[in-house]
């Protein structure tokens, strides 16, 4: 479990991914303009007649053209490559090494996050995904209800990715903070999820804090 | 070292992690740039562990050297109480196995390196071996039985 890492690229990261997200923010308001005017062009065709009497208003329209776009691609189930090399049962196991010390409100969620996020590591990279613990071989009998929230956890994240649903939208990394910060993590993946405070029942040595919150980041 | 031979060097760091995006890749090679020794051990499935000091005496870099290469690093750094502060992907077991070997090699003989000499260093053979199955069988609960709470409940 990780503390805030003080780091001296974490600026010029934060500015290079501000600068980033204001040229897509830039790049989505032309797109926007662009099928704006192709749905208010189309509407006096068909009589449909979408009103837009100012530039923002054309930009409204376009978003929202696309967002039923974009809502109609969100169906189709989501997966990330053809690389997958873990099982369901390898998964499970996984996530179990993870996360056996952590409990408490938002578990279950913080574990269907990071469910998704190591299928989609595994999906796109395979083998060469994020490293994670290897599968947990035996499950102790005093953390079998443990491994049955881990399983119904990784359940849910796969039926979300048969309806389209990914909540981290792609992450491939998955990690644990003593504190709530939201900023880069290992200095170049921007968060995509958060939850927390957790509880965490080992506190020892190098892990020293009895809460966390769980993290997924983008790639 | 000169801009030239710099960049040269780099290109052959970020050669190493083929996988990695360009982003990451340039994070991982400026760290390697800051390299001053390294020490490796096999684990008994045969996979090795690195640990690499960097030039602030406090901070490491940990991964794993698999057949596609090494992984990406785990960034480690040495708390002011002894105790290790691991950044890595993962969870508890993660951050304990990545604490353990490292705690093992810390005090194991390093070799002197520069980021020069970092290709041939992984290309070694001849490593010490690792005191555990895999990176990270059993870490969860060595660190319980450290702890003096086996058997403990989550």
């Amino acid at each position: 479990m990780s503390e805030p890492w003080a780091d001296e690229d974490q600026d010029a990261g934060d500015i290079a991914d501000w600068m980033a997200q204001r040229q897509q923010d830039v790049d989505n308001r032309d797109a926007n303009m662009a099928a704006g005017r192709d749905a208010w062009a189309a509407s006096t065709a068909t009589g449909q007649n979408l009103q837009a009497a100012t530039p923002d208003d054309v930009r409204a329209l376009g978003a929202e053209a696309q967002g039923q776009d974009a809502a109609a691609a969100a169906a189709a189930p989501i997966k990330r490559g053809d690389r997958r090399s873990l099982s369901d049962d390898a998964e499970a196991r996984i996530l179990m090494n993870e996360f056996r010390s952590y409990s408490g409100p938002g578990t279950m969620q913080a574990i269907v996050n990071s469910a998704h996020a190591l299928m989609n590591g595994d999906e796109a990279l395979g083998p060469n995904r994020p490293e994670t613990a290897k599968p947990i071989k035996t499950i102790p009998a005093a953390e079998a209800a443990m491994f049955k929230q881990v399983q119904d956890a990784l359940a849910i994240a796969k039926a979300q990715r048969a309806q389209g649903i990914d909540p981290t939208n792609g992450a491939q990394h998955f990690g644990f903070l003593t504190d709530s910060s939201r900023g880069l993590w290992l200095g170049k993946y921007p968060i995509r999820t958060q939850v927390g405070p957790l509880h965490n029942s080992f506190t020892y040595g190098d892990v020293p804090s009895s809460t966390a919150w769980a993290n997924t980041y983008q790639d | 070292m000169s801009v030239s031979a710099t960049l040269a060097v780099s290109a052959t760091l970020a050669a190493l992690w083929p996988g990695q995006p360009p982003a990451a890749q340039k994070y991982i090679v400026d760290r390697l740039l800051q390299v001053r020794s390294g020490v490796q051990c096999r684990y008994g499935d045969g996979q090795r562990g690195v640990v690499l000091t960097l030039s602030d005496r406090r901070r490491m870099m940990m991964f794993l050297m698999e057949p596609s290469g090494p992984s990406e690093p785990a960034l480690i750094r040495l708390r002011s109480n002894g105790t290790l502060d691991v950044h890595a992907n993962g969870g508890i077991t993660s951050y304990l196995a990545y604490a353990r070997t490292t705690r093992y090699l810390m005090h194991k003989p390093h070799t002197p390196l520069t980021p020069r000499k970092i290709p041939a260093f992984f290309a070694k053979g001849d490593v010490i071996a690792c005191p555990y199955k895999t990176w990270s069988d059993g870490a969860y609960e060595d660190a319980l039985r450290e702890s003096g709470r086996p058997g403990q409940e989550p």
